[in-house]
């Protein structure tokens, strides 16, 4: 029997699984396949409320301020703006040692300052709080040199260069020129083709002496974010010995080689901290207002104590739309950023413009402060908590928040949970 | 498409996103051009001609409008969708009853499936349509009702027209008359003007040549109809999938597709591929559709804005509505049209905002899913100041 059982193995599952363990509780971690986390761009996204200028020098502690001032069901308005930012800093900290032992640093999250920015693979310079190092950093001004890989369509550095170079002056106010650095690249194309192609370190060389003597004029590179799947440190230590300066990945698109760096990275620092790791949960068993197991789609039972649900949201059917929008592990209420969702069909909850806040984006469970899903305003299931996308009243892309919130969330569901085991003991 | 092109070949001057704002007369009445502004700009210019014709279909009543004194376009539009599943479900096309006791069709179109249609007088803004969800729960009712087991197949978009029929008092939309008239309006002392009223997209030729037939009495032309004989640009023969494969660095899928889709010009397309490194790259897996055959299409398929490529190869019809393919389209647009970013940024929200349109009547399930993959996508470009929409 496990103290806690974390159904979801995102970036908010795995930081409640490793919180728990932290302080010696029993913790297993259901999980049946990658979702959004997987997707991750390289940076981590914590708060960025778009609205007046200049947002950008505003810091990000002003930007979880400010959201959580106008969206009152966003989870930074529900946990309240400071502790989210507390518990994401904890949260880091417990996957410190596991990024490190793969290679990686996401440096903490310094809410005092602005959000930096991020040359995007997108054409755009965006902001973020932090990024996955050593390869996605944030620029300043200055002069880039943008790596052009030849034949390479899902990069094109020209576009990038010209879109980077018009963010900077139009959103950060910052004078930034980009030299474009064409180099010869004969492998397979596409992101995933091109890191697992380098992970042959012979390619990496090739790759470093065509950029050797190419940058003279640049105060960094950038090169699309593709420097090795699973060898990336020694790509990059290669790239870095051969040229004079700084070198650094775009933010990535779908299909992203960052995300899948982080996500092995989360569950390699899930296996270091002995999480027991479980497969699909299908159904769960409950009684008297408590979660008294959790299923697996042969039936075995998983019992804990204490149950995280971090299943994520469309992407990874934590929530899904069938006849209606629902819960389906718990069959728990759903809300939008507006209430309760009642609406049987897309028309009323998705808005004709995709650019706008639409309610359906924002479903989730609804939840308490100590992170406990409702259920006709009382809390559903003594034992559950919540933690991650699955959380509704919040759209990440419009304050840029799902790696603060899964942070965040994470660590708080994690010690309520305990604090009640505790209280319970 | 290819018919606007062929006429172009053969002298017209096509405009397209062009309005026609007013009729030009002259003192006795006669019909002696038209007035027309440009979408997006103030300016109205006019342009003479010896002989107007309305073909302006749903829009033919408002536009005949245009000429107050004239009667006799009259028109009782008759909303039509479509529902859109991913694949290619049967090659046979599945003829059902709806509830009501309707013809409803599932039918196989390129590697889709499409159910259809419904039939509902229409008052509304015919630049504004979208699938209710009466009309979604209809549809999938009445498919469900004798394949049950397509409940699992995932909805990807909709198609919706308005149908121009001829007005019909005190009848069933269903009973209404799917003919055709082609009016002349001198008998209501309006000389020189033409209206085409009702009919069916599968006679189009036909009402095309009569109507070409009357406007070429009053103009003195005896020369006789071509268009049953003469091919379309690209149909004067059929080319070997083998041998543009083996030409060219693209899969013999890719070479089909560009064939059905071009014909004999479809080495002309492949031959841009050179001109870039990623030429032959494939933009959009979906169909495939390739770098060089957008910039074909840029320079040669009056193309006016991003969303307007969908309709020339298929560009974001698959299930991903865009997701992959959008933003390296947006980039070769801009290039081929010397944009700026900003006006790039536009073009490819225009582009997945029609595609979100479509969509979005049937965005559950699988499909809601992929929405959300489409907005993590371009989450880095959603929240820029310039883009964010007011409040």
């Amino acid at each position: 029997m496990f103290d806690l059982l974390v159904i979801g193995g995102g970036l908010a599952g795995t930081i409640a699984a490793l919180e728990a363990r932290a302080s010696g509780a029993r913790v297993a971690l259901c999980t049946r396949s990658w979702g959004a986390t997987a997707l991750s761009t390289g940076a981590l996204d914590v708060a960025f409320a778009p609205g007046s200028e200049p947002t950008q020098r505003r810091s990000i502690a002003g930007h979880a301020h400010a959201i959580a001032n106008s969206r009152a069901r966003h989870p930074y308005a529900v946990l309240g703006a400071d502790r989210a930012l507390n518990a994401m800093t904890d949260g880091l900290e417990r996957l410190t040692p596991a990024l490190e032992a793969a290679g990686l640093v996401i440096p903490p999250i310094d809410s005092a300052k602005p959000n930096g920015a991020y040359v995007s693979s997108l054409g755009a310079l965006v902001p973020a709080a932090t990024s996955l190092m050593p390869h996605a950093w944030p620029v300043g001004g200055g002069r880039l040199g943008i790596v052009q890989l030849a034949g390479d369509a899902s990069f094109d550095a020209r576009h990038i260069a010209k879109a980077v170079t018009h963010d900077a002056r139009q959103s950060w106010g910052w004078d930034l020129s980009c030299d474009i650095i064409a180099v010869r690249y004969d492998g397979s194309h596409g992101s995933m083709a091109v890191a697992r192609g380098l992970d042959d370190l012979g390619a990496a060389e090739r790759l470093a002496a065509e950029l050797k003597d190419r940058t003279a004029n640049v105060d960094c590179l950038v090169l699309p974010p593709v420097l090795g799947l699973v060898r990336y440190r020694e790509v990059l230590a290669i790239l870095r010995a051969a040229v004079k300066v700084p070198v650094i990945e775009a933010l990535a698109h779908l299909p992203s080689v960052p995300g899948v760096r982080l996500q092995n990275a989360l569950d390699r620092a899930l296996r270091e901290a002995d999480v027991t790791i479980l497969g699909e949960v299908s159904s769960a068993e409950t009684h008297g207002g408590r979660v008294t197991a959790v299923l697996s789609p042969s039936g075995e039972r998983l019992m804990a104590h204490y149950f995280v649900l971090a299943s994520g949201r469309f992407i990874s059917g934590g929530i899904v739309f069938d006849t209606k929008v629902r819960e389906p592990l718990f069959d728990l209420p759903t809300v939008s950023e507006l209430g309760l969702i009642e609406k049987d069909a897309p028309q009323g909850v998705v808005r004709a413009d995709p650019r706008e806040s639409h309610p359906l984006m924002t479903a989730g469970v609804d939840v308490n402060r100590t992170l406990q899903p409702m259920s006709e305003g009382r809390v559903a299931f003594g034992n559950l908590f919540a933690a991650g996308m699955v959380i509704g009243g919040f759209a990440s892309r419009f304050a840029l928040c799902a790696d603060g919130v899964a942070l965040a969330t994470g660590v708080i569901a994690a010690r309520s949970a305990l604090g009640a085991t505790k209280a319970a003991a | 498409v290819l018919n606007a092109l062929d006429a172009a070949r053969h002298g017209a001057e096509i405009r397209t996103y062009t309005e026609v704002v007013g009729i030009t007369r002259d003192s006795a009445g006669a019909v002696t051009g038209a007035r027309i502004r440009a979408r997006g700009e103030a300016t109205v210019n006019d342009v003479s001609a010896k002989v107007v014709v309305n073909c302006g279909g749903p829009w033919a009543e408002k536009l005949a409008g245009l000429v107050p004194e004239q009667t006799g376009v009259k028109l009782r539009p008759g909303k039509g969708v479509h529902l859109v599943y991913e694949k290619r479900l049967t090659n046979f096309a599945v003829i059902t009853h709806a509830v009501d006791g309707r013809e409803v069709f599932l039918m196989p179109y390129l590697n889709e499936s499409w159910i259809g249609t419904t039939d509902d007088d229409f008052y509304g803004d015919l630049d504004d349509l979208s699938a209710t969800q009466d009309e979604v729960a209809y549809l999938k009712e009445a498919v469900e009702h004798v394949l049950p087991r397509i409940k699992s197949q995932r909805l990807i978009s909709t198609r919706i027209g308005v149908r121009n029929t001829m007005h019909g008092w005190g009848v069933h939309e269903d009973e209404l008359s799917r003919g055709y008239k082609i009016l002349d309006h001198r008998s209501q002392g309006v000389s020189n003007f033409f209206s085409l009223v009702g009919g069916k997209l599968a006679s189009f030729r036909i009402q095309a040549e009569e109507a070409a037939d009357a406007v070429c009495t009053v103009l003195k032309i005896d020369t006789p109809c071509r268009t049953h004989l003469d091919a379309l640009p690209g149909g004067d023969a059929m080319p070997d999938e083998v041998e543009l494969m083996n030409r060219y660095p693209v899969s013999r899928l890719t070479a089909r597709r560009l064939i059905h889709r071009h014909g004999t010009i479809a080495g002309q397309v492949l031959e841009i591929g050179h001109e870039t490194q990623t030429g032959y790259a494939i933009v959009d897996p979906n169909e495939p559709v390739l770098e060089c055959e957008l910039r074909y299409s840029i320079r040669n398929e009056m193309v006016h804005r991003l969303s307007d490529m969908p309709m020339r190869c298929r560009l974001g019809m698959g299930a991903d509505q865009g997701m992959r393919g959008g933003l390296r389209a947006a980039q070769i647009f801009a290039e081929e049209r010397g944009l700026d970013v900003t006006s790039m940024r536009e073009e490819l929200m225009g582009f997945l905002h029609a595609r979100w349109r479509a969509a979005r009547p049937v965005m559950t399930g699988q499909q809601l899913a992929q929405a959300e993959l489409l907005m993590t996508q371009y989450t880095g470009l959603w929240q820029l100041p310039s883009l964010v929409p007011a409040g």
